[in-house]
Formats: C-alpha cells, structure tokens, sequence
C-alpha cells in the first residue's frame, strides 16, 4: 500500500500500517465476527481521513478507540431501527415487501432522523415528525398531542435549530 | 461558529421558520418575517442554511412509512447503550454492500423537496401532467407549490417530460422553460456547471439578464457561471443513467467517478493527475465494483481500497 508523497498522507498510512490490525483485533473480540470487524476497522480509519489535521493527533489508539466505539453504537442504534422498521412493516397489508436494498435505504433515512432529533424529548421528536412529514398544523398536532400550540411551536423551533446545526457550514 | 450575535439570530430564524411552518400563519406575520429576513445578510445566511437542513431532514424514502410509524420507530429502545450524537458526517455502516436499482414510479409525494439517495433512481408523475425522473444522489425542491410547474434543481440530475403545462426547471445560473412535449436531461454539477440536452421537443434557457435561448431537439447547452452559455450537439449518451449505465465516450476519468459516486455508498478518491486520464467505454452502475475493476483494467491507475468503504486512484508509479 503506497500513498502519494504528501506528508499528510504518508503519516495516514503510517497510522494505517501500525494500528490497523490492532484495531480488527480489537473489534474482533467485541464482536465475535471477522467481516464485521473488518468493516468497522475500515470505516474508523474513513473517518479518520476525515478528520480536520491529523498531524496532531498524540493518542492514535485512543483516538481510533473512540470513533470505532461511536461506530459501534451507531451500528446498534441501525439495528434497532431496522427491527422496529421490519416490526411496524409486517404490521401493514403490503402487496410487495420491500427488498433488502429498499430496507437498507429506509432505515438509513430513520437513522439520519434519529441522529438529528436525538437531543428533542420524545413530543418533540413526535410533533417534527408530524409537521415535517405528515405536514399537519400545529394546531392539528397540538391536539393529536394533547399540549398546547405554543409548546408545538417551541418543540419545532429547538428542531429547526437542529437542522440548521446538521449542515456542514 | 458561535457568538452572541450568531445565536440571537439562530433564536429568531428558528422562530421564524417555526411561524411560517405553522399552518396558520396570517399575512402581517409573513410580512413581518420578510422585514426581518431583509434586514441583514446574516438573517439571510442563517435562515437559508436552516431551510437546506430542514430540507434534508425530510428524505424521500421514508413515505411508505406513516409518520406515527417513523414516530415509534425513533421511539424503538436502545438494545445496547444509548446512543450518543456524534459530530461526523455520515457513512452508511455494516454490510455496506452495493445498493441494487429500484425504478419506481408513483404519485408526487405531498412534500415540497423531492431527494433520492445513494443507487436510487426515481421516478414522479407530475400532478396536471408530465413527469420527473431523478437520478441518484439528486435533491430538487418545487419553487411554486400551488401549480407545480417550477422546480429548483439543488444538485444531481433529472429527465423532465413535460406534458399537460409548461413546466420549469431553475438553477442559480439559468431557468430552462420546457413547453408540453418536451423531453430534456439537465445536470448540475457540485462546480456550479448546469448542462442541459433536448431530447424531444423543444426548451428555452433563460439566462438572469432575461435573455432567452432556444435549445431545439438534438442540441444541448452548457451554462457555466460568468460565461454566456454554449450551444451544442446533443451527446447520444447523455440520458444513459436512465438504463443504469454510464457511456463514457472519450471522457475525463474525474468525471465518469462523478457519476459512479453517486450509486456507491462509500468514499471514492481521485488524484488530480488520476482524475484527467480520458476513458472510453460502458459503465454499469448498479455495480460500481465492477466499474472500478474496468478502470483499473483499462487505464494505468492504481487502485487501492479498504474494504467496500473506501477506494482511491492514483496514476500508477510505473506507468
């Protein structure tokens, strides 16, 4: 595995190098499955690529520690939403069950939700949800709710700024 | 970025959205808003970032799911321990295999912003006629909601048949007018180029200055920012995304990765020098593995990847 001379990168594939194996190693044992390690381990070191300077990095275990650690939880958290995802599905009469690919893409869109809305209270994960895609009124979901208009209002404007936090500036 | 100021006006603009978002907001309060949002340029900045995430939380593909569904399912306990909101940008995960082709067709969703994902091409009926059909990775908004007729192309790219009433599509560099009949490809790329090719019918470019070009069927237009725009030849292969394939015909390799990006979940770098190899040849696009295997058999590139996650090229050292 070669990069191209820039020391940014020869310093990537020194931290590769030294701390790959280490890391599937690591994830291996938490895991009790070899593919899936591999594909946090990738994914951590993706991540890293990403990061703003890595020339300052002093702890690279540490570091990969932490971001394989989110990753991790993520992942859960994609499970989760998939059971229930699949759970609510076989709920419905479907002429057509959705495919795997079909799934994947739905719960990444759930998943993308519930990163954003996490730090809202559950009603106001609720009453984004309802205005956002259901697109009712505040007063409908005011009562759908059972809390006033105004709360409806203050629920949806902790969410906006939410949004407006998602987007890479 | 953060301070006093910045936050003052993140507290007004998200009340402000919150308003106009009610349902029941009445006239003087949507003119109130406009004094505000004209008010500064940093109302301005702030709110339009605030309606781009706002946009972006609304994904096209969760409509098959009710929203008391999305509700529970966001309600679904944490079978490990709970989650806490990281600061990365987001990367599909495990079993990052690549997503299979659907084409769909159904009615136009009730949702002002219409965005496909990775690998999903989609296809919309246009209420009062015509159509849309929207390439992956592809986010379009409509600008006028109670006709329907004109749309704002954010990124991506779309097929527009019209029928029934003109429609629109604009762009910051140009509205296109395509007239019912009309078949048109356009394309805008991430540097701002907006390329549109006419496959049936005829379109007319309207540039900001109000001038107008008519682009007839056969011909295509290039409208690249400051300069006038550049009528052409229709290029055959310019709608092959619709078939799932790219048709690379003497092109830059920077640009078929483009368009290969688009269908694979995961990160696809190129060198600069990688990036202006010419290539020739037909690229499926449901299988983005497959098309970087021809690259890298077809052109003196090395390819290095980490998994199905990350893939980059680079001019091979020896070439």
């Amino acid at each position: 595995m070669d990069f191209d001379s820039s020391p940014t990168q020869q310093l990537m594939g020194k931290l590769f190098a030294q701390n790959y194996e280490w890391l599937c190693g690591r994830l291996r044992s938490r895991l009790n499955c070899r593919h899936s390690a591999e594909d946090i381990a990738s994914e951590t070191f993706v991540r890293l690529l990403g990061l703003p300077d890595p020339h300052v990095i002093r702890e690279p275990r540490a570091l990969l520690t932490t971001i394989a650690r989110r990753l991790l939880q993520e992942s859960w958290r994609r499970r989760d939403l998939e059971r229930a995802y699949l759970q609510l599905m076989s709920e419905m009469p479907r002429h057509v069950q959705p495919s795997p690919e079909e799934i994947h893409v739905f719960v990444d869109s759930l998943l993308y939700l519930d990163r954003l809305l996490d730090t809202l209270p559950g009603q106001g994960k609720a009453a984004f949800i309802h205005s956002q895609l259901g697109g009712l009124s505040y007063a409908e979901i005011a009562t759908r709710l059972g809390i006033s208009t105004s709360r409806v209002q203050q629920y949806m404007a902790q969410a906006f700024k939410l949004c407006y936090q998602a987007v890479d500036a | 970025m953060s301070s006093p100021a910045i936050d003052r006006v993140l507290d007004e603009a998200a009340e402000w959205m919150a308003r106009l978002r009610s349902g029941d907001i009445s006239e003087a309060e949507r003119c109130a808003f406009e004094t505000w949002h004209d008010a500064h340029p940093l109302h301005q900045q702030v709110f339009a970032r605030m309606a781009e995430g706002v946009a972006h939380a609304k994904p096209l593909t969760l409509p098959p799911m009710h929203p008391e569904h999305v509700i529970a399912a966001l309600q679904a306990p944490s079978s490990r321990r709970r989650f806490v909101q990281g600061g990365m940008a987001g990367l599909t995960l495990l079993g990052a295999s690549a997503l299979g082709l659907r084409f769909s067709s159904g009615p136009l969703w009730p949702s002002k912003d219409l965005q496909t994902a990775t690998a999903e091409r989609r296809t919309f009926e246009i209420p009062g006629g015509g159509r849309m059909t929207l390439n992956a990775r592809t986010h379009l908004s409509v600008t006028e909601a109670t006709t329907l007729r004109l749309w704002h192309l954010h990124t991506g790219s779309l097929q527009l048949e019209c029928a029934g009433l003109p429609t629109s599509v604009e762009t910051p560099l140009c509205r296109f007018d395509a007239e019912p009949g009309a078949r048109a490809l356009i394309e805008r790329h991430g540097a701002g180029q907006v390329n549109m090719t006419v496959v049936a019918g005829r379109v007319e470019l309207i540039t900001p200055a109000s001038d107008r070009l008519s682009v007839d069927t056969g011909q295509s237009v290039q409208v690249a920012p400051t300069l006038a725009p550049v009528l052409g030849l229709a290029m055959p292969e310019a709608g092959a995304w619709l078939h799932g394939l790219v048709e690379a015909r003497n092109q830059p390799l920077g640009e078929l990765v483009d368009a290969l990006r688009a269908y694979r979940t995961g990160i696809i770098r190129i060198s600069r020098a990688a990036s202006g190899l010419h290539i020739s040849g037909r690229f499926p696009l449901n299988d983005t593995a497959k098309s970087l295997r021809l690259i890298a058999a077809s052109l003196p590139v090395k390819m290095t990847q980490y998994g199905a996650l990350w893939t980059r090229i680079e001019l091979a050292t020896n070439a």
